[in-house]
């Protein structure tokens, strides 16, 4: 017979086999170096691939600009003519040479990121150059970005996802705070050309900017830099000013957005919290994933394997660069957007009033410590982890502290963190669709 | 150059390694040689709700989740309309895990009623989230029925209907396992900082007394030669009109494939493409449009997709794109062509980057043939003349072969 019943009946498996936890995260870490005109390059040489990935940083995000739209458009100009190159010769140069160009801005920084593979680097920092030093913001590339992003918008404004997403930061930060505003259809209207030349010339230049270089670095890759973004003429002496950002909550907790026909409705539920300044943030990290943080958390088994309310609900704890927040999200049936909001609350209740089981909190402490494995494995993912802690001002002893705090929490430390931090009258509630 | 060691277990199990040092996790990757195109008709949807009652435990197992949790893994799955692949990352250390829980998942299901019941209903929410509830979100539930007449690429991976799904009964789930789910129909590719002899050692103590099963046989009715152009037209509550043509094209493993994969760069890959530059900058009809091939096993499509600026008419928009598609072959440049093939180049060097990519890949090729493929694809693209280009422009953008759908906004 072919079945081998001897090996069969030798091989246990309702036990899983022997595991190691994870003993100690080994990270790579950045060296810094300076141009000659002080700009700080930090570089992570790692990975066998011919590649590299050079970010430019500027302090020109949103928390920079005086009117919606400003900072983000000044930065997606960036692919659209400098005074050497045209839109399609920039789109062209980098298509040419394989090489890949991810503009982007957020609430702080905005950056320009290149991919290239380093038999053409020359030829594309000489492009980024031009970019960064002469970009034009022609009225007619403008003109059609902008009718362009206007409709992406209003597409996105059909969704009860984008409904619910929006008006949750508006109502925890006020829209006077760039954690809380954001674009009317009107904005993009209102919007000119002069502003961003000027955003353009306020912020991106070489004493707002750093650089981060990761993969394979070739010796004279510095020197290129040095060549290209280390001359004095693009420092400029300024102090950098900020927006007037006003940080105020909606007083009331609780927001209804109706939309006829939804066979779903997006749910966000949070508040303000720490960032990862906070000595609370790492056991409330811990806390979150327990609640809703991975594939096996409470909400994901009691809402969707228990239920079968959604495909899909997460909280996470994010830290920005002023402020952290607390989020829960998901999309659900229509018809059971109050009992998925029972459910959370039970769900919190649990939390405060009940020790997390041992077993369930290794499982949960284990994961995070893969979680911590993968998300500094390659080149690429170390100059994120570089970047999690630099725009904190913190150095790498911080990982160390995370698996070291990841480790030691025990359940009545993260059940003082849920009645200090998880009250249920002390969350925002949004609802889109139909509730 | 990606080096690989491949053997083959006694009951079938294909297994590749591949040697990476660089990392600290292990990718391990299980390629099922079942998709959506080995569906009943009448009961679609059923190869992706199998792929949701994979996780609901197995034989011996009863959570599949929490034990690789346990161990600091991670593990997802999709399902295609050629394959189902399951996936695992975890420290290299603890890679025994993966092999005691997806072998016993290739062993039996735990074939539970809950699971079977819960797993429904989130199917059933996932078709709403992505497919109902979004705006243009149906579009690919119209597209394959328009294009596909007799070949089981007439449906969604998500199936025809939601109530496929809400209909499946245990003897379906039964059925379906053991016709698809053996040794002899799966692939397992297994990438890291791993020897060759310990994965062998491994796959033979947690794999190699799993039974062949007989599969069910594939025997998809071909899909007839499209003989005139076929349109449709649909209104929705959507901000802006769109428009969808496809065209039939090879299957992944015909020889003009990589030609095929290189037009649609030449038309649509990038801000410095044909398509984007004329029609979305220098013409500004079109908010997005894009172009693909669908790479699937059986003969595909080519696809375009294009949202267009408020106050362009339908009909301006569909002929401007036939006007791009008719100039190629008029008037493509060898510096153009050497661009794609560049392009394709550098984002496999960047593909190659990801340990599980690798894995994956690895896996796909061996199912297609062979393994190797993942290092010999590219002098096939790097072959392609600006001949080769001309001919199968001529022979794809033809009237006859095109399906369009003309998909208005109600405002």
């Amino acid at each position: 017979m072919w079945f081998k019943k001897d090996i069969e009946m030798k091989l246990d498996r309702k036990n899983p086999p022997p595991y190691r936890q994870i003993e100690k995260i080994n990270i790579l870490q950045a060296k810094k170096e300076v141009l000659f005109n002080g700009i700080p390059v930090y570089t992570i040489h790692a990975g066998s691939q011919d590649i590299v990935k050079i970010d430019f940083l500027f302090h020109a995000g949103t928390w920079y600009q005086e009117k919606p739209l400003v900072a983000l458009f000044t930065n997606m100009m960036l692919h659209n003519g400098s005074k050497n190159y045209s839109a399609h010769q920039i789109a062209e140069t980098l298509d040419f040479y394989g090489a890949q160009m991810f503009v982007n801005a957020d609430k702080h920084r905005a950056f320009l990121s290149l991919i290239s593979l380093n038999r053409h680097l020359e030829k594309l920092l000489l492009l980024v150059e031009d970019i960064l030093k002469t970009s034009l913001f022609s009225e007619k590339e403008f003109d059609i970005l902008r009718n362009k992003e206007k409709q992406r918008f209003i597409i996105e404004q059909s969704k009860v996802s984008t409904l619910a997403r929006t008006k949750f930061n508006e109502v925890l930060f006020g829209t006077d705070h760039p954690y809380g505003r954001f674009a009317a259809e009107q904005d993009y209207n209102n919007l000119k050309t002069e502003q961003l030349k000027a955003f353009f010339q306020r912020l991106y230049n070489g004493s707002n900017c750093e650089i981060i270089i990761a993969g394979r670095i070739k010796t004279n890759t510095l020197s290129l830099l040095d060549k290209y973004f280390g001359q004095n003429d693009w420092v400029k002496k300024q102090k950098l000013i900020s927006a007037k950002n006003i940080l105020k909550s909606d007083s009331e907790k609780k927001h209804i957005i109706n939309k006829d026909g939804a066979v779903q409705s997006a749910l966000r539920m949070g508040k303000i919290m720490v960032n990862k300044l906070h000595p609370d943030y790492l056991g409330l990290q811990v806390l979150n994933t327990v609640l809703g943080g991975y594939f096996g958390s409470r909400l994901m088994s009691n809402i969707r394997e228990d239920k079968g309310y959604t495909y899909g609900i997460g909280s996470a704890l994010m830290s920005l660069e002023k402020v952290g927040f607390f989020v829960i999200m998901s999309e659900v049936k229509a018809e059971v957007s109050k009992d998925t909001i029972k459910e959370i609350f039970f769900e919190f209740d649990k939390l405060r009033n009940e020790l997390i089981p041992v077993e369930e909190l290794n499982l949960v402490k284990n994961f995070m410590l893969g979680e911590m494995l993968s998300s500094i494995d390659g080149s690429f993912a170390l100059a994120e982890a570089f970047k999690s802690i630099h725009f904190f001002g913190l150095g790498y002893d911080y990982f160390d502290t995370v698996v070291n705090e990841i480790k030691t929490i025990t359940p009545e430390k993260l059940n003082s963190l849920a009645n200090k931090y998880l009250q249920q009258d002390s969350m925002y509630q949004v609802v889109a669709g139909k509730y | 150059m990606i080096k690989f060691d491949k053997f083959v277990l006694k009951n079938g199990l294909r297994v590749i390694v591949h040697k990476d040092n660089t990392t600290p996790t292990v990718a391990f990757n299980l390629l099922y040689n079942v998709g959506a195109r080995d569906e009943n008709p009448k009961k679609t949807g059923f190869a992706h709700l199998f792929e949701h009652l994979m996780f609901g435990g197995s034989v011996n197992i009863p959570d599949f989740d929490k034990p690789i949790q346990m161990v600091g893994g991670e593990n997802n799955a999709f399902t295609n309309n050629d394959i189902t692949n399951y996936y695992i990352t975890l420290p290299k250390e603890n890679i025994e895990t993966a092999f005691w829980i997806e072998s016993d998942r290739m062993l039996s299901l735990a074939f539970s009623e809950k699971s079977l019941e819960v797993q429904r209903n989130v199917v059933v929410e996932e078709f709403k989230q992505r497919y109902l509830n979004q705006p243009y979100g149906d579009v690919w539930l119209l597209l394959h029925p328009l294009a596909y007449k007799m070949h089981p690429y007439n449906w969604a991976t998500i199936g025809k209907d939601i109530s496929h799904i809400q209909n499946a009964k245990m003897k379906d789930v039964k059925d379906f396992f053991y016709g698809h789910y053996a040794p002899n129909n799966a692939i397992l590719t297994v990438a890291g900082n791993v020897k060759t002899s310990e994965v062998k050692m491994l796959a033979e103590k947690w794999f190699g007394m799993i039974e062949p099963r007989k599969i069910t046989k594939r025997n998809l009715p071909k899909e007839p030669v499209q003989e005139k152009p076929q349109t449709k037209k649909v209104i929705r509550d959507v901000p802006y009109d769109a428009i969808y043509k496809l065209y039939h094209t090879c299957g992944r493993m015909h020889k003009d494939y990589h030609t095929t994969d290189l037009i649609s760069d030449l038309l649509a890959n990038g801000k410095s493409s044909r398509l984007y530059n004329s029609l979305v900058k220098d013409k500004a009809m079109f908010a997005e449009l894009d172009g693909f091939v669908m790479g699937t096993i059986d003969p595909g499509l080519f696809v375009i997709t294009g949202k267009l600026m408020k106050g362009v008419s339908m009909k301006d928009a569909d002929n401007a794109i036939l006007n791009e598609l008719a100039k190629l072959e008029k008037d493509i440049t060898e510096r153009e062509l050497e661009k794609v093939k560049n392009k394709y180049e550098a984002n496999i060097v960047l593909s190659e980057m990801s340990v599980l990519n690798k894995a994956m890949n690895l896996g796909y090729y061996e199912l297609l043939g062979d393994a190797g493929m993942i290092n010999s694809e590219i002098d096939k693209y790097r072959s392609v003349t600006i001949k080769d280009v001309i001919r199968l422009t001529k022979k794809i953008f033809v009237k006859n072969n095109c399906s369009t759908l003309f998909y208005h906004s109600n405002k």
